[in-house]
């Protein structure tokens, strides 16, 4: 062996090892930047839960608490998911180009109907399953198969957001992330949904969460009181019937 | 081995690269920033301080976010530090385009003809004045290839290395870079092959594969600062090509001109506006038909050369790279069915041109009336290049011989308004 093959040898090792210790410190790099706080299954006594009045409110929450990185899954009529143009519009007359920051943009446009879109902007959630009734996932499911880069599967729709990723789905076909996630779930899911069955489905699949937010939505005129009733039973149900705090 | 730092060739390429850098700088400054240069500015910030992609090109890689970022954070977001990456690695690949054809073929005319043809080509040019990736990407390839090149012919590990890093450098600029990539990789394993070498084998994989993955990857760190895994990025990667394979353009993009099959067949352009001070700004990168249209003819020349068994032995090796270079970076592009702009023809035409000067040469080197007839050549490209020049820098409104071609990219919505008055 001559002494440049011993080299190409010592050096194809060394590349080697430094692509074997790099492609896993990121992996870890990024799941680092996960923050969550203790979680557990539904019926855990020690699960924390908390009840608000508007979707918005569910993003506060979230925000206050320190999350990043986070997958979130919403149960709910709506996907909460309007992008506002003028958020992303850029244009510019002359120099120097004028750069605002985007995430401060989206959180001054915060809205009930776009708050999981500034989840995700912001970096709150990274990925965002969005469970909805199925005449609403059927509705959904004819829009994207004319959308571009969103794709259909049985009972599954991905439709990312610039990369991130993003489904929609109905209960039934609904798969416990391996990870904690934060859960919120609107009122205006009991409009085809009985407490009782969500909270089995959801034990069922073996979700777990640091938190899970109950919003009322009063500011939804198409959700009703005994929409909103039976969102209450399913907080007394939670943590073993321990209840909302 | 022909030498590549010689002063007849470094003195007539550095003057030539020269020529390239007053066309590509000249009132760049004065052209307003594009819609495409202030969303870059918006997408660098986004993607930088929040690790999200977009507002624009977000299916793209992320090279050209770190370093405007890094520009427009140091300097501000004025022309020099948006459109300087582009202007930088827009003028040195002039140089490195004669360059790489001198370590393939050894012919010095045909080295300071490619360089010449790249310096004065308004796709080029163009985009050499915007604040996008296409001549990163052009010039990291370019860069890439050579330093594989000399590595072998000089059996230097570190430029082989350098090699890799500047393609993990191209791939992170563009998708592009990927296709020069694989021919230099198969290369590497062809020429480990033929010497039975192991030990060569392992270091071309380990240099072609890893260090371009590993840059790569890097580029992608403020994406995993948000939380993501690997097996999240592998997947982002997948909704990336799917995009890039899919996408058919926004509402405001030009619908002439989509093909890439008829890059070098006729005579093509893609156009850019914006408004500016209450006034239609537009450039238009128009190719040369003088120098496109003999791409196709000059790939057949040189091919059909090889299958004679025209060329020494030396020649031969680096013409079939050459050949190889230009059809596996063209035929992907050529073939898909989705509308490809003529700014993506800059991944493939450094190439063409590589082939179109070496054909020139060849057919004229032996002629009595070749040495006239090389520098005809290259007086009709000079002349037909400044004819267009106006377009390439946004002052096409100014030369009535050119408003015919620039109406033909007047976009969707503004035909039915009719031409302004």
């Amino acid at each position: 062996m001559t002494n440049k093959d011993r080299t190409s040898y010592f050096l194809s090792a060394a590349i080697i090892i430094v692509a074997a210790a790099v492609v896993p410190a990121i992996d870890v790099y990024g799941r680092k930047n996960r923050i969550q706080g203790p979680a557990c299954i539904l019926d855990d006594l020690r699960l924390n839960s908390m009840t608000i009045d508007r979707p918005e409110d569910a993003y506060r929450v979230w925000k206050q608490k320190g999350y990043r990185g986070r997958i979130v899954v919403a149960l709910g009529r709506r996907l909460n998911f309007v992008q506002r143009d003028e958020a992303l519009s850029g244009g510019a007359a002359s120099f120097p180009v004028k750069v605002p920051d985007l995430v401060r943009t989206s959180e001054q446009g915060l809205r009930s109907n776009n708050y999981l879109l500034v989840a995700m902007q912001t970096g709150i959630a990274r990925k965002v399953v969005s469970v909805v009734p199925n005449d609403v996932l059927q509705e959904k499911m004819a829009t994207a198969r004319s959308t571009e880069g969103a794709s259909t599967s049985a009972g599954r729709i991905d439709a990312p957001y610039f990369g991130s990723p993003r489904a929609i789905t109905a209960l039934q076909f609904l798969r416990a992330p391996d990870e904690p996630v934060l859960l919120y779930i609107n009122a205006s899911f009991f409009r085809d949904h009985e407490p009782e069955d969500v909270l089995a489905q959801l034990g069922r699949i073996g979700i777990r969460t640091d938190l899970v937010v109950l919003c009322r939505s009063l500011d939804d005129d198409d959700v009703t009181e005994s929409q909103r009733e039976r969102l209450r039973r399913f907080g007394e149900m939670l943590g073993g019937g321990r209840g909302t705090n | 081995m022909e030498r590549i730092d010689q002063p007849r060739l470094l003195l007539p390429l550095l003057a030539i690269t020269l020529l390239a850098a007053l066309l590509r700088l000249q009132g760049v400054a004065d052209q307003p920033p594009l819609s495409d240069e202030a969303q870059v500015a918006l997408s660098a910030g986004n993607y930088m301080d929040h690790g999200q992609f977009g507002p624009t090109m977000w299916y793209h890689p992320n090279l050209r976010n770190i370093v405007i970022h890094g520009l427009g954070s140091a300097f501000g977001y004025g022309p020099y530090a948006l459109r300087g990456m582009s202007l930088f690695s827009g003028i040195l690949s002039i140089l490195v385009a004669g360059l790489l054809l001198q370590v393939l073929t050894g012919s010095r005319a045909a080295s300071l003809l490619a360089a010449f043809l790249l310096a004065v080509e308004q796709v080029h040019i163009t985009f050499s004045r915007q604040a996008i990736q296409e001549t990163w990407t052009t010039f990291f390839m370019l860069l890439g290839v050579l330093l594989a090149v000399l590595a072998w012919k000089k059996d230097r590990h570190g430029m082989l290395a350098a090699s890799g890093i500047v393609f993990g450098l191209g791939l992170a600029s563009k998708f592009h870079a990927a296709f020069p990539l694989m021919v230099v990789l198969c290369a590497g394993i062809f020429l480990s092959g033929k010497e039975r070498s192991v030990p060569k084998g392992l270091f071309a994989v380990s240099c072609l594969v890893l260090l371009p993955l590993i840059v790569y990857l890097l580029t992608y760190l403020p994406w995993f600062g948000r939380g993501y895994d690997l097996a999240e990025w592998v997947r982002m990667q997948s909704v990336l090509f799917h995009k890039m394979t899919t996408h058919t353009g926004n509402p405001l993009d030009q619908v002439v001109d989509t093909s890439a099959w008829q890059w070098f067949l006729r005579p093509m352009g893609y156009a850019n506006f914006v408004f500016a001070e209450g006034r239609p700004f537009v450039t238009v990168a128009f190719s040369n038909p003088v120098v496109w249209l003999l791409v196709l003819p000059a790939t057949v020349f040189l091919a059909h050369g090889l299958l004679k068994e025209r060329y020494p032995e030396q020649e031969r090796q680096g013409i079939m790279l050459l050949l190889a270079l230009f059809v596996v970076s063209y035929a992907p592009l050529a073939l898909s069915p989705r509308p490809i702009w003529l700014l993506s023809s800059l991944a493939v035409l450094p190439f063409g041109l590589m082939i179109a000067a070496e054909a020139v040469v060849r057919w004229t080197q032996d002629a009595p009336w070749g040495r006239k007839a090389l520098w005809g050549y290259g007086a009709i490209v000079l002349v037909t290049s400044l004819a267009l020049y106006p377009m390439a820098i946004g002052k096409a409104k100014e030369y009535g011989y050119l408003h015919a071609i620039v109406e033909r990219f007047r976009p969707p919505f503004e035909q039915e308004r009719g031409p302004n008055p």
